[in-house]
This record gives structure tokens, C-alpha cells and sequence, in this order.
């Protein structure tokens, strides 16, 4: 685990030492943030359309986690550095386990920013107490594990498929398929959340959760030095 | 130290290296050498326990990479033709990184005598991206050295390098082995090969077609002979001719003639051609043992394999 938190700590610092990866985040979190602004009705605003823009501020900042995780393995293979880590004494499930934290760990901290953010500007436009009861500690808990899970398993489908393709650009082809899946899933919990609020969002973490075993599942069957190295 | 069993490693269909056999001790220099796309790499990765043989074992230091990859990797140092650096950290940060994935208790100490002995000292704070080619050559081997491997395993480490910065390399890579270090050079540079190796082994289509000494390999098959006379050309001819002597060629030279023949009696056959030669009337200025260089050795042993 040591060696895996070395490794997510050096993703995480590559990540973010480029200026367009900071915009980016900053992008995502300010979206939320943006969108009830603009459609800002006051009293006449839809409970519903506050908790909608409530789960895109939890799960937008995770599309930088989705396409950082498309770069993790094929940016390495492109830039070659990934055959000196794959010579070091470090266990396959180190490998995925750092690179995964090295996603997760800056989009979880995005997302908890993103989502205080929304909770403030949200406050300030339709008033504390209508907020305090729309997103209660439970229901801003369930959105942040939510988008958690969601990183998890995009961050897992995405890194096992990266390390089998040769170049950066299929990769970021596929983050951004799989973005698109995103925005389609955004989409459909939006529709969901007509009738429910806080039971559809521990419904939707449970099932999040079933998909995240399933991903990493897949990451330690199909992930391997043999298949990252006999491809370069 | 290294010792390569009956290995073969298949991609697929693809067979990159066929029942290979080889091995390196401590304190010695083995160069693998081959043309491109002949294994060497293969090989290496192999040694290094990122690839796992299909068939036969590499054992390094005693542990199997089948069985004991984690603990093969902890021994060996891996260079390749491309630094492959994160070229966005320092060189301090980079080795630091290293250091720590290869378990090294204290690396501070370890870092200042690597860059110390790559003369990297003054740029330990500057980021990798702002090094020169030969610069981020040298980090590169640092690199391979934080952990202070037993085994070095070298591919194409002089690519892309300046005449200077290669012989500053080699100077390295043989101090390396003065440290009992087991060290397997996978090149396609003869010339360096033939400078600093103890040992070559030549690969060709995934088989190992030679092994042996350097100096064996260069002096093997029919040493030949070169004579410079003064003569015409058809009474040397007829006279080698006459004394049984193949000839296997003759080129002008500044009025001379060049005349080249080979043997595998060099006594018997040198002094048959000499007496015909004075008994001819050439007047003879220098005999000479043609030096085989190590190129040529390789390029009749890739020849003969491929035959």
C-alpha cells in the first residue's frame, strides 16, 4: 500500500502541474455553480431542478478523473516511462491500486469542493432554510459517495482499456466515450429523481457499488505487467 | 549471476526468442548483440521480471523470475535506448521517487553519490524536461543504480548519445563491473561491444546463434594474411599459383600490390608463399596477420546463420 500511495501521490502531482488541468477542474466545479445561477427562479425554481444541478456538481468534477485515467497508463507507454516503473518491485495490484488513488483522490476533493460551492451559491439564490431541507447531511453524503463510486468505476473500465491501447489520443478517444455515457447516466438521474430524493441516491450509490466490484474485478483479471509491457 | 535456461517467449504467434541459453557472472560484461527486432530486448525484460518466459526460466541471483519477479526486480537495473524520465519533476524528486519504490532506507546519501558520480550535481533541482540528451541518458542510469542492483541490464543505453558523452558511458559501464556488478549489454554497436564486453552472445531471429569470449569470437575461422610487394600482378598470381596458395584478392597500392590470402596453416602455407613470391622476383615490403574486428565476425556468424 505504501508503494501505491507513492505512486498516486506522483500522478496526482503530474496531473495538476499542468495549468490546463487546474482550468479544467476549476471548470467542473464552477459549472454546478454556474447552472443554478442562470436558471435561477427564485421561489418559483423546482425542488427538482436544485437537486439535479446538486448531482452535477457532485459528479461533474469526476469527468477530470475520467480523463485523467485515460491518460494514466497511455500517456506512460507514449512517453516511455512506463517500462522503469514496470521493473520496479512493485506488485501488479500496487500499480492499478496507485494509479486509481491518483484519480480518485483529486476528483473526490473536486467533488467535495464543488458540491460546498453549490451548497453555498445555492443558499445565497433560494434561501438558507429551503437548501437545509432540500440537501440535508444525508443527501450531500449520499452525492459525494455517489461520486466516488462513479469515479471507480469509470477510473477502473477506463485504465484497464487504456493500458491495452498504443497511444494517448485512443485512450482520450475512449474517456470520451465514456464521457459521453456520463452525460447520458446525468441524464437519466435527473429523470429519476422526480419522484424521490434521498432513498433514489442511496438506491443509486448501492448500485454504483455493484458496478465498482464488478470494475475492479475486471482491473485484477485483465490488468497485468505482461499485457501493459507486451504492448509497448 | 544471470542465468538464461531454455528460454522462449512468444507474442502470440510471434516468437521473439526461441529456447535461448546464456549467462552472465558477477564482475563481467556481456554484450547481447543482434539486429533490430533479433530479441535483445525481449531478453532483457525478461532478465528484469517484466516479461515472463512461455517456456524455460531466467534465474537471477538465485530467484526465478517465474516464481520470484517481485524479488528479480529488486536486483536488477533496467536502462533503456530511452531515458524515460517524468520529465516534469526535478532530478532530486525523481530519484527520490525511485529510491523509495525500490525500498532504499535512506536514499539522500545514495542520491548525492549518483549524481556525484554522473556529474550531475549541479543540476540536482532542475527539472528533468531542461536536461540535454546525454544529461537525461545519465539520469536515466542514476536511476537504474539507486537501488544498487547486482544485475545491470543496458538496451541500446548509448542511442541518440555524442561521441564524448558515449565514451563517458563506457568509462561508467566498466567501473560498473570493477563494483562485481553482473552486466548485460544489449547493442547493436559493435565497436562498443568490442571496447568493454568480456563476453558476447549473438542473437538472430530470437535463437543465439554464438557465444563466447570477444577475443575468441574475433579471431575465429581462417586468420588471413596480407603482402605488399613489388611485382606485376600475373607473376604473383602465377606464383601463389604454383606454391598451392588461394589467393582471395590483389589491389594496387601507391605502386604496390596488396595481395590477401587466408589459412589455417599459417606456417606451412606463409613460407610456401613467400619463397614463390622472391622466386618470382617480387620484392616483398611487409607481411602482415589481418586483425579481425568484431563486425566482422558478427556480420559472417549473422551470414552463416541465416544460410
Amino acid at each position: 500500500m505504501r508503494k501505491a500511495l507513492l505512486l498516486a501521490r506522483r500522478e496526482i502531482i503530474e496531473q495538476y502541474s499542468d495549468r490546463g488541468a487546474v482550468f479544467r477542474a476549476l471548470f467542473f466545479v464552477a459549472l454546478p455553480v454556474g447552472l443554478i445561477v442562470i436558471n435561477r427562479g427564485g421561489s418559483r425554481s423546482p425542488d427538482i431542478l436544485i437537486l439535479i444541478f446538486g448531482i452535477q456538481a457532485a459528479l461533474l468534477p469526476t469527468a477530470t478523473a475520467v480523463n485523467a485515467a485515460a491518460g494514466s497508463f497511455a500517456a506512460e507507454k507514449e512517453a516511455q516511462t512506463l517500462v522503469p516503473l514496470l521493473a520496479a518491485p512493485i506488485r501488479d495490484i500496487d500499480i492499478v491500486a496507485g494509479k486509481l488513488m491518483g484519480v480518485l483522490i483529486p476528483a473526490a476533493g473536486l467533488s467535495i469542493v464543488s458540491l460546498a460551492a453549490y451548497t453555498v451559491a445555492a443558499s445565497v439564490i433560494f434561501g438558507e432554510q429551503r437548501i437545509a431541507g432540500l440537501l440535508t447531511a444525508p443527501v450531500l453524503f449520499g452525492l459525494f459517495a455517489l461520486a466516488v463510486f462513479f469515479i471507480l468505476t469509470v477510473g477502473v473500465w477506463v485504465m484497464v482499456i487504456s493500458a491495452r491501447v498504443g497511444s494517448q489520443r485512443t485512450a482520450q478517444q475512449i474517456a470520451g466515450f465514456v464521457l459521453g455515457g456520463m452525460i447520458v447516466l446525468l441524464t437519466a438521474v435527473g429523470s429519476a429523481f422526480q419522484n424521490v430524493s434521498a432513498e433514489v441516491v442511496f438506491g443509486l450509490v448501492l448500485a454504483v457499488l455493484a458496478s465498482d466490484l464488478a470494475a475492479l474485478e475486471l482491473a485484477r483479471r485483465f490488468w497485468n505487467r505482461e499485457e501493459a509491457v507486451a504492448r509497448l | 549471476m544471470i542465468e538464461v535456461r531454455d528460454v522462449t517467449r512468444r507474442f502470440g504467434t510471434f516468437t521473439a526468442l526461441s529456447h535461448a541459453s546464456f549467462g552472465v557472472r558477477s564482475g563481467e560484461i556481456v554484450a547481447l548483440l543482434g539486429p533490430n527486432g533479433a530479441g535483445k530486448t525481449t531478453a532483457s525484460r525478461l532478465i528484469a521480471g517484466i516479461l515472463r518466459p512461455t517456456e524455460g526460466d531466467a534465474i537471477v541471483g538465485g530467484l526465478s523470475v517465474r516464481t520470484d519477479a517481485d524479488q528479480v526486480r529488486a536486483r536488477c537495473g533496467l536502462v533503456t535506448d530511452s531515458p524515460a524520465l517524468y520529465e516534469r519533476m526535478t532530478l532530486r524528486s525523481y530519484l527520490t521517487y525511485f529510491a523509495r519504490l525500490y525500498d532504499v532506507a535512506d536514499p539522500a546519501p545514495r542520491i548525492a553519490e549518483l549524481v556525484e558520480l554522473m556529474g550531475l550535481g549541479t543540476v540536482l533541482d532542475t527539472k528533468l524536461a531542461a536536461f540535454s540528451r546525454g544529461m537525461k541518458q545519465k539520469a536515466a542510469i542514476a536511476r537504474a543504480l539507486v537501488h544498487e542492483p547486482a544485475v545491470l541490464l543496458l538496451d541500446e543505453p548509448a542511442t541518440a548519445l555524442d561521441p564524448e558523452m558515449t565514451q563517458t558511458l563506457r568509462e561508467l559501464i566498466v567501473s560498473l563491473r570493477a563494483q562485481h556488478r553482473a552486466i548485460l549489454l544489449c547493442t547493436h554497436d559493435l565497436d562498443e561491444a568490442q571496447r568493454i564486453s568480456d563476453r558476447v552472445v549473438i542473437v538472430d531471429r530470437g535463437r543465439i546463434v554464438r557465444e563466447g569470449a570477444t577475443d575468441e569470437l574475433r579471431s575465429a575461422g581462417r586468420p588471413s594474411f596480407r603482402a605488399e610487394v613489388v611485382a606485376d600482378e600475373s607473376t604473383v598470381r602465377t606464383a601463389l599459383g604454383t606454391a598451392g596458395v588461394t589467393v582471395e584478392g590483389i589491389s594496387p597500392s601507391a605502386g604496390r600490390l596488396e595481395v590477401r590470402w587466408s589459412t589455417v596453416d599459417p606456417a606451412e602455407t606463409n613460407t610456401r608463399a613467400l619463397r614463390a613470391l622472391l622466386d618470382a622476383g617480387a620484392r616483398i615490403i611487409s607481411v602482415n596477420a589481418e586483425t579481425r574486428s568484431l563486425e566482422d565476425a558478427y556480420l559472417a556468424i549473422i551470414k552463416e546463420s541465416r544460410a
